[in-house]
């Protein structure tokens, strides 16, 4: 698929400054709109992205090493594809979304950077009906200290977040997991889910998945699971039983951790280098 | 000619003695049903034999011809020709099925199988085991119902073609139809010559796959062996005549149910009002 730049020239895209960070809205378009936001490609590490009523944008980020911040405000109607890809020095990203009526925003994060990475995420699901999927896998190894935060306050009627968090952390390496899913009083028939799962391998690592819920509603729906653990005992051995070695029992069991991120990046080339990042640091 | 040799086995899992010298030999041709009581240690014996590292054995030994068994890895006595189908298969997320099987098929070649021929040897199991070929590309036994796990591990036993295949209560989980196409598929093995140390509490499917021998785990031990008439006395009037005539006290299934609690998680804040 072809994806124009996000500070090309293209009648969909408006783009203005304003004290240092940049704001592009993001119009209306006949065709789907499929963007690459290259942070590399682009001086500010501030900006402000507005998606424009009933419009379908598909979003890929590429991560570079500085510290960015950036605020989406989703429009009535929107549907939002956003996929991150952080290959590079870890950095500090700080993303505050805003979703109104019936928008809807689907994020995968596939975190394989080197180093240190602060992410700290909140979406206000502020429209009636606005509905958040969240997947990220993240992959903390050497001495990388990682701290993921991921926020959700569902305040509209009959919102939606589902969050789902996998990590592996080896070596030195470590992987914090944390946020809070808060259902505002009003926020009637809402519902918010958390999963947060991290496979520990080495005896120095750490490891902490701290989901929160905070509930101010009666008629809503809320779960939340978090797993920190060694790779699972009965698996391994089923696997073995089956005559694989216990390494490449082990090596297929954590791909299966972090591979599934893959299904929510429709970029060949994208894929592909996941994949290969992925194999080369499993 | 293949045979399992099992002298003086005793096991051990959580500091209790289950297994207190299991002696039992399987040779060709053979299809042996294991019978007993819950909680004698039948399921215990197979894990052990697999090598399952809940389980610890603290005497005896297991040989496969000439080969110690107890000295291999886990993965090494399933490269030696040893088959477990498990009673609960393991939910594997994430692995995908048909990775996983491609994986357990090279193990065993010198030279890796092609896309296109591992494809078809899929295909062909797929479609005897009555499985929509689609599974093999969802994560291993993961949202696959009880039938559809028991069907996936006979697949597995044709592509893996062991030399000595132990199916635990694979008849768990099956309706009458999976029954019937699991079965069918045993019998073809054993045509072909492998051997089978089936546990069931059912005669049913013995009567489908024909056992060859017959032995009577009671605590912990073998404590008769024989012909597959066995299995129509003990589906008939249990196992009180062992009682009676062997002089054998059957302990009971002291299974102590674990204290739960549920928690709670959600927490409610009070917010500060004005």
């Amino acid at each position: 698929m072809d994806r124009i730049a996000l500070l090309s020239q293209h009648k969909a895209l408006k783009i203005s400054k304003n004290e240092g960070s940049l704001k592009v809205i993001i119009g209306k378009s006949e065709s789907p709109l499929f963007i690459l936001l290259d942070w590399s490609q682009i001086s500010s590490t501030h900006l402000d992205i507005e998606i424009t009523s009933c419009q379908d944008v598909d979003i890929l980020e590429i991560a570079d090493a500085r510290d960015t911040e950036l605020t989406l405000h989703v429009k009535d109607g929107a549907t939002l594809n956003w996929s991150t890809v952080a290959f590079v020095q870890g950095k500090k990203t700080k993303i505050h979304g805003v979703l109104e009526n019936n928008a809807s925003v689907n994020v995968a994060f596939a975190d394989f950077s080197l180093g240190n990475e602060i992410l700290d995420a909140l979406y206000i699901l502020k429209g009636d009906h606005a509905c958040i999927d969240w997947h990220l896998a993240s992959l903390a190894a050497r001495t990388d200290q990682k701290n993921i935060q991921v926020s959700f306050d569902h305040v509209g009627l009959d919102t939606y977040a589902m969050m789902n968090n996998y990590g592996v952390t080896e070596d030195s390496g470590s992987l914090i997991f944390a946020g809070t899913s808060h259902i505002f009083k009003g926020s009637h028939h809402s519902r918010t889910h958390q999963n947060a799962k991290i496979m520990v391998f080495d005896p120095q690592c750490t490891a902490k998945a701290n989901p929160v819920l905070k509930i101010d509603e009666n008629d809503i729906e809320a779960s939340h699971a978090a797993a920190v653990g060694k790779v699972n005992d009965d698996h391994l051995f089923y696997l073995c039983s089956r005559g694989l070695r216990h390494d490449e029992a082990k090596r297929l069991i954590t791909l299966g951790y972090l591979n599934p991120i893959m299904n929510y990046f429709h970029d060949e080339d994208i894929k592909a280098r996941i994949a290969t990042e992925i194999e080369k640091r499993v | 000619m293949p045979t399992l040799y099992i002298r003086d086995l005793h096991v051990e899992a959580e500091q209790k003695e289950i297994l207190k010298g299991v002696n039992l030999t399987i040779g060709p041709h053979q299809t042996l049903a294991l019978l007993g009581p819950n909680g004698h240690g039948k399921s215990t014996l197979l894990a052990a034999i697999m090598g399952n590292p809940h389980y610890k054995v603290t005497q005896g030994t297991i040989f496969l011809d000439d080969q110690d068994v107890l000295a291999m890895s886990v993965d090494q006595r399933s490269r030696a020709g040893l088959f477990l189908a498990m009673q609960y298969p393991s939910e594997v997320p994430g692995v995908i099925n048909a990775d996983f099987l491609k994986a357990a098929v090279n193990v065993r070649r010198e030279k890796p199988v092609t896309l296109f021929q591992f494809y078809k040897m899929l295909d062909t199991a797929s479609k005897e085991m009555k499985i929509p070929f689609e599974m093999a590309n969802r994560s291993l036994n993961e949202g696959f119902s009880g039938g559809e796990k028991k069907r996936n591990e006979i697949l597995q036993l044709m592509l893996l073609n062991p030399i000595i295949a132990m199916l635990d209560e694979i008849d768990s989980g099956l309706d009458v139809d999976a029954l019937q196409t699991v079965s069918e598929a045993i019998k073809k093995e054993q045509t072909s010559g492998m051997v089978f140390l089936v546990i069931s509490h059912y005669a049913r499917l013995y009567d489908l796959i024909s056992p060859t021998h017959v032995a009577v785990m009671i605590n912990g031990q073998i404590v008769v062996e024989g012909g597959p008439d066995i299995i129509k006395r003990i589906d008939t009037t249990g196992y009180e005549w062992i009682k009676t005539e062997l002089g054998i006290e059957i302990e009971k299934d002291e299974a102590i149910m674990s204290v739960t609690s549920i928690g709670s998680c959600a927490t409610k804040e009070v917010l500060k009002r004005g």
